[in-house]
């Protein structure tokens, strides 16, 4: 429920200049850890599932693929965790599901 | 004065504001899929519309900001505004965005909207009529904020991807960001619908509370939601490619790391601040996390003369639609004859701009072509028209 009660948490309090800092900081704060989790955790997936894949294909020209099978399962980990996060975000800023 | 024809007036001009607002601001959601080509023209402007329609429905916190925020209420919760007025307000918007999207700069539909609706209540109520605390708290402020807001987490999301992926060398990255920007760019979509669409529905609540039709303070009813969301939608589908090609590409060249970095960002500044209630600009903020991504990776890829444009565009958008809605309003406040004026003035100007815009048409054929000599040609042709 974080998001949203919160927000509400903070609503009416107008403090300097008749300001709702509070929920302006809160917009600010909410956005950079949303989107740096995502992107942060997408980049890692993607690089995790490059892995054995650089020398490959620039030496010997052949496109076969010699991944770990533990940086294969991390790497769709990682995407799946962050497809994950952006469904929950989704959630909770949809008032009908509260 | 009869009260039934202006509140038809009004539902009309804001349905038909709605409609510019899908197309000129379906540049924001979709600019970098297809500036990097991660989504065809067509198929992004109808996940798009898509998208929106959903939007519209999901949350209506900025409609009821926008119904009873800015403007000063009597005692018994109705807004010091008559329904002339309104419609005056919104003429003034709906003038100011065909005339941003001719001249192709993502100005702000949003500060259109409120400056019009300000600037007829001041000259048809007086200063009193406008709740400045309000204005500056949930208007002002974000709208200041949140392009940096955007653009700073931008910045940090296309650095981090960018170091992640060491610059997006490695194999299958290009592709891999390409196929995230198809979902970052529907989130946009949707993070439009539920602070873009809003506008119009709380405008309209609005004129139903001041003809009496609705209760104070209540939210927008269902049939106002789904007309808001059809306009929109219908406008989003009808594509702007002018304002898209300004955004996708004249801004800077957008990679698909930084196109995913500023769209997520873009979305989820836009989300929370929906939730919060604060009707943002997604037009401001979505440039702003444009030009964030374009410092995440490289400073000197930035076209400062472009962005330059755009900030003035935003700052001259809300006292300007303010003076045009002003003038609107003194018009229409008038008489029934001096509405009938006002309304086809409106029309006679909307009508104006489509045709000036079709002599130089940006479409989905050209929407990406960014040759330089030519956009120069066409800044110098539309500086000298306008």
């Amino acid at each position: 429920m974080g998001i949203v009660r919160a927000a509400t948490g903070s609503d009416g309090s107008a403090g300097f200049l008749g300001v709702d800092w509070g929920s302006i900081a809160w917009v600010c704060v909410v956005a950079l850890v949303v989107t740096v989790l995502v992107v942060t955790l997408y980049s890692l997936g993607l690089r995790l599932l490059s892995v054995g894949t650089e020398r490959t294909s620039s030496e010997s020209g052949s496109e076969q693929i010699h991944r770990p099978a533990i940086a294969t399962a991390a790497g769709w980990a990682c995407i799946a965790v962050g497809a994950i996060a952006v469904l929950y975000g989704v959630y909770q800023v949809i008032p009908a599901f509260h | 004065m009869d009260i039934l024809l202006p509140v038809l007036l009004v539902v009309v001009i804001a349905l038909v504001f709605d409609f510019t607002n899908g197309f000129h601001d379906t540049a924001n959601a979709m600019a970098t899929s297809v500036a990097t080509g991660a989504l065809k023209p067509r198929v992004a402007v109808l996940i798009s519309a898509v998208l929106n329609l959903v939007g519209a429905f999901l949350s209506t916190a900025v409609a009821k900001t926008v119904s009873s925020g800015i403007l000063t209420e009597s005692a018994k919760g109705i807004p010091h505004i008559t329904t002339a007025m309104i419609f005056a307000g919104v003429v003034g918007a709906v003038l100011w965005n065909l005339g941003t999207w001719w001249l192709g700069l993502p100005s702000s539909s949003t500060h259109a909207l409120f400056g019009g609706l300000i600037g007829a209540a001041i000259i048809g109520s007086g200063f009193d009529a406008v709740n400045f605390a309000g204005v500056v708290s949930k208007i002002v402020l974000p709208a200041i904020l949140s392009p940096f807001i955007a653009g700073g987490v931008a910045l940090i999301a296309t650095f981090l991807a960018y170091r992640i992926t060491k610059m997006a060398t490695l194999r299958g990255t290009e592709r891999g960001f390409r196929h995230a920007q198809t979902v970052s760019a529907s989130l946009v979509s949707l993070a439009h619908g539920t602070n873009d669409a809003q506008k119009t529905m709380g405008v309209i609540t609005l004129t139903l509370i001041v003809a009496g039709y609705q209760a104070a303070n209540t939210g927008p009813q269902v049939w106002v939601i789904t007309a808001c969301g059809l306009a929109i939608a219908l406008g989003t589908y009808t594509g702007g490619w002018r304002i898209m090609r300004t955004v996708g590409k004249r801004i800077t060249d957008i990679e698909s790391p930084q196109g995913f970095a500023a769209e997520t960002s873009a979305a989820s500044t836009i989300l929370i601040s929906s939730t919060l209630g604060f009707p943002l600009s997604t037009t401001q903020v979505t440039s702003g996390s444009v030009v964030g991504a374009g410092l995440g990776k490289k400073l000197a890829s930035i076209r400062w003369g472009v962005v330059g444009r755009i900030a003035i565009a935003w700052v001259i958008t809300l006292p300007a639609a303010a003076i045009v809605g002003g003038l609107a309003a003194w018009l229409a406040s008038s008489s029934t004859t001096g509405l009938i004026v006002v309304a086809v003035a409106a029309l006679a100007g909307g009508i104006g701009f489509v045709l000036l815009a079709r002599r130089r048409p940006v479409t989905r054929h050209n929407v990406n072509e960014d040759d330089n000599a030519r956009s120069n040609r066409e800044t110098v042709g539309a500086e000298t028209k306008g």
